[in-house]
């Protein structure tokens, strides 16, 4: 309107207007365009990540330029997380709410820098450089009716306990020199005149092995489902698992490690076959 | 923190406010209230977050306004009514709770009204209400972004010092290239809405007729009449030519268009050009500095007394070129009627007529008879005032026998009549004496107040000499010269520079210097490649850089087809696979899992590894995808 104003009046105030408005509309395209340069995206994938399942991604936003990004969308697949301020050579993180549907080493959607800085006439967007890929866990499907009592279970067998560090008094013994320090029964050292120690039980629960082929299900992908609920559950409550697979035993052990191999190992269930 | 909400607030009322500023003195006087009352209780309105208006209310106060506005509007009145209009809805807007686009809508209307204010002045004051509503309207449109992500965002002090300096540069860049847009936007030559311009000032110190005695004084006006773009010649030669007066009208000077063979002809002097830069509009006479040879740049009639005057008067402020002859004399037209300078009325100035025949009685030649009247002038003692002079039926024998006081058309009128009654030839011209010269910029800015009037008479060899008879007035060092001498201070000779540069370059910027710059650029460029070599190199750098532009657009164009056209095809063959659609969210290597084709897989790992690292594909993994999509039977799978 005022383009028409400037040409019929042959007004040069309004051509100076005319004038700064395109001025600005070039200044902003370029400056939007660059607004979305020079900046590395880094996901940090939490450890438990389920197929189906939301989780929180963390993603680290570095801005290499000299000046600040203004109002980044970083968009991966569905979701986005809006970075209002990142100063220019300064980095920040934020959480994002993330799903993946399938199982097994999955490629990561290929993430988007999004800005409509600095007018929210148009919104610019550009691809993130690198993506990466995550291990994806079973969705976890409740079988409860599968979890194994006290003397085993219709999946797993019984395995004898051992002793342990952390449960009760199951026998005096002698100080075999092997035990800590910390066992040693000083009151009845102090009685008998030797050293004697405490054997303590196990307090964890019984060994669960799991034989994915006995789990309940339509499929090998509801049993892998349920494979993954009962580890998950049976390690929460301190119980060993072991896993049962075709070819070779996983055997029963707690711990954060473990747990991750054996998620892992059925995040990756059946991909060799498939390959092979 | 603060929100950015309330800063967009803040920032709504201060561009509101640069909006109106300009127009408003030549607003309505219950507009001008009700936009300084909106003004005032928006910001309070927008700090307690309770509206007086509620929007239905606000879209009838609208619709209500409108009408009563737009049944005003015709040709002759069209400015102030929409002006009128644009201000009550933008306070309208500022009495209503505002979400992001009534934000825009604010800003828009405030624009709105500072180009409108283009239409009543062109006043150098609108410079930086731009540069100020620039700045506002960039900084408002990104806080308006950052609204329309979040609402509720936040930002610190240091968050606001950085996009505040961000804003800045992104104004000043804008700035900048707003300057180049300015001058490359094309004009046209005969605006059609040019009726709706505001007009330029009419001059108040020149007139086209001298009738001394009729007014007790001159004018005190401190506007400037023109300026003059020269280099600095002495204070003597400085009589700016406007027009000529030939004919006496009882005791009035008129100008009669009178018939010659030829144009008068400059002789003698130095050769001078000048760039003239009205500053009032409709113009009919051109100025040019004495004696004139010729005038370009503007539509003009060459007259036949050495002055030029406008074929179409416009209220458009155009420059020209003169070419002068400093020092030079005009010589009559050939086949000039003499007599028509020799013409009295028989009524007027009987006692000066007498006095001229008593002294002349025994006088002969031309020469010698101006002498003896420039003798009696001095004799006289005659006394050069601007004020307190008496208004008489016969202003000439009064001055020059009873009050013996007058301003230049006394002594020009009188000199003038004392010359006819000689019969040596006369006439008045009328223009202007003297100018400030302006070092700052190089040009004489000349004021209203130097306006002046002095005698041409033809000498015996037909060459009109100029004589300036207030030269002859007593203690001329507190008469004439001391008001021609009054040279402004220097603040002000830099404001006048600013406002002379302002309207040089900007005002008067139209086609037709569009196209004398291009020529001169052309010309220029043509003066140093005479041969054409480096206007075939830059031709054929541009044509190179074309090319360049269009194969690098075509190259990537094309390097992604294959990728499309390969993920194309993989979709269209996983889906015919599966016999329904594709699950959304679900990306290449999920599909290809769920497909249970290992080439699908393969496809996905190869394309994926090109793609999320950014490269093309190599022309082997190309014909591997090839080969791979082939594999991938949607039959088989």
């Amino acid at each position: 309107m005022l383009g028409f104003a400037a040409v019929n009046t042959g007004n040069n105030l309004i051509y100076l207007m005319d004038a700064s408005l395109l001025g600005f509309m070039a200044v902003s395209g370029l400056i939007g365009r660059y607004n979305l340069a020079g900046l590395e995206l880094e996901l940090s994938m939490p450890d438990d990540l389920f197929a189906g399942v939301e989780t929180l991604v963390s993603v680290r936003l570095y801005n290499r330029k000299r000046f600040p990004t203004f109002l980044l969308a970083v968009e991966i697949g569905d979701a986005s997380v809006l970075f209002p301020l990142l100063p220019g050579r300064h980095s920040a993180r934020k959480p994002l709410p993330f799903v993946l549907l399938n199982r097994g080493q999955q490629l990561l959607p290929p993430g988007t820098f999004r800005s409509c800085f600095p007018v929210n006439f148009f919104v610019r967007s550009f691809s993130a450089p690198e993506a990466g890929t995550a291990t994806v866990f079973p969705a976890p499907r409740p079988c409860r009716q599968f979890i194994p009592d006290a003397q085993g279970v219709q999946s797993g067998r019984h395995v004898a306990t051992k002793r342990g560090g952390d449960g009760d008094i199951e026998r005096i013994s002698k100080y075999s020199g092997q035990e800590p320090l910390k066992m040693i029964h000083w009151k009845l050292t102090a009685r008998q005149g030797e050293l004697l120690v405490k054997e303590l039980a196990d307090s964890a629960g019984e060994p669960l092995i799991l034989d994915l082929a006995k789990l309940p299900g339509k499929d090998i992908e509801q049993q892998l489902s349920c494979a993954t609920w009962l580890i998950r559950h049976a390690l929460r409550n301190n119980r060993p698992v072991g896993l049962q697979l075709p070819e070779r035993m996983i055997p029963p052990s707690t711990g954060r490690r473990h747990r991750l191999q054996l998620l892992t190992e059925l995040a990756l269930y059946g991909s060799d076959q498939a390959e092979t | 923190m603060v929100r950015i909400r309330q800063k967009l607030n803040n920032l709504t009322s201060i561009i509101s406010l640069l909006g109106v500023a300009p127009i408003y003195l030549y607003l309505d006087l219950p507009v001008q209230c009700v936009i300084i009352s909106a003004w005032g209780i928006g910001i309070w309105s927008d700090r307690k977050k309770r509206y007086l208006l509620s929007p239905p209310v606000a879209t009838l106060l609208t619709l209500l306004v409108f009408v009563f506005y737009v049944v005003q509007i015709d040709r002759q009145n069209l400015v102030l009514p929409a002006l009128n209009l644009a201000v009550l809805l933008l306070a309208v807007r500022l009495l209503t709770e505002k979400q992001g686009r009534h934000f825009l809508q604010i800003f828009i209307l405030a624009g709105f009204a500072l180009a409108g204010s283009t239409l009543l002045t062109l006043h150098l004051s609108f410079l930086p209400l731009l540069l100020l509503m620039v700045g506002g309207l960039v900084y408002g449109l990104v806080l308006l972004s950052f609204d329309a992500s979040d609402p509720e965002m936040t930002l610190t002090k240091s968050g606001y010092r950085t996009l505040f300096k961000t804003t800045l540069l992104l104004s000043v860049a804008s700035l900048f290239l707003a300057g180049l847009f300015f001058f490359i936007l094309p004009r046209t030559q005969h605006p059609l809405w040019d009726f709706l311009n505001p007009g330029a000032l009419a001059m108040v110190g020149f007139s086209e007729e001298v009738s001394p005695g009729s007014v007790s004084g001159t004018t005190t006006d401190q506007r400037i009449a023109f300026r003059a773009e020269s280099r600095q010649w002495s204070p003597d030669d400085l009589y700016w030519r406007v027009t000529v007066l030939n004919q006496l009208d009882g005791n009035v000077w008129k100008r009669k268009e009178l018939s010659a063979a030829g144009n008068a002809v400059p002789i003698g002097g130095v050769n001078a050009k000048l760039t003239i830069f009205p500053v009032a509009g409709e113009l009919k006479f051109l100025a040019t500095l004495d004696s004139p040879q010729s005038l370009t740049g503007i539509r003009h009639a060459t007259r036949k007394d050495g002055i030029f005057t406008a074929v179409q008067p416009t209220k458009r402020l155009r420059s020209y070129d003169v070419v002068s002859r400093i020092g030079g004399k005009i010589a009559a037209a050939p086949g000039l009627d003499e007599t028509v300078y020799l013409e009295l009325p028989k009524s007027i100035a009987p006692q000066t007529r007498l006095t001229v025949h008593s002294l002349l009685s025994d006088v002969i030649g031309r020469g010698a008879r101006v002498a003896v009247i420039k003798a009696f002038f001095r004799q006289q003692e005659l006394v050069y005032a601007t004020g307190s002079l008496p208004t008489t039926g016969d202003p000439v024998d009064t001055f020059l026998f009873e009050s013996k006081r007058g301003y230049c058309e006394h002594f020009s009128s009188a000199f003038a009549i004392m010359l006819r009654a000689a019969g040596v030839p006369a006439r008045l011209v009328g223009g202007y004496l003297g100018g400030d010269y302006n070092p700052i910029a190089g040009y004489y800015a000349v004021g209203e107040r130097t306006a002046h009037v002095w005698v041409e008479y033809l000498d015996e060899n037909s060459i009109w000499q100029r004589f300036d008879p207030n030269l002859l007035a007593i203690r001329m060092e507190s008469g004439l010269l001391a008001t021609r001498g009054q040279h402004p201070p220097g603040w002000r000779q830099l404001m006048d520079a600013v406002d002379y540069y302002w309207t040089q370059v900007v005002i008067t910027l139209d086609f037709d210097r569009q196209l004398k710059v291009a020529t001169t650029l052309w010309q220029q460029w043509r003066a140093v490649d005479k041969e054409g070599l480096m206007s075939r190199v830059v031709m054929g750098g541009l044509t190179g850089l074309l090319l360049v532009v269009i194969w690098l657009l075509w190259r990537s164009r094309w390097r992604r087809l294959p990728h499309n056209r390969l993920v194309r095809q993989f979709l269209k063959r996983v889906r015919a696979a599966s016999g329904e659609e594709l699950p959304p969210g679900v990306g290449l290597a999920g599909l290809a899992k769920q497909s249970g084709s290992l080439a699908a897989q393969e496809f996905a790992k190869i394309y994926g590894e090109a793609l999320y690292r950014d490269r093309t594909l190599t022309p082997d993994e190309l014909s591997t995808l090839e080969r791979l999509l082939k594999q991938i039977d949607p039959h088989q799978v």
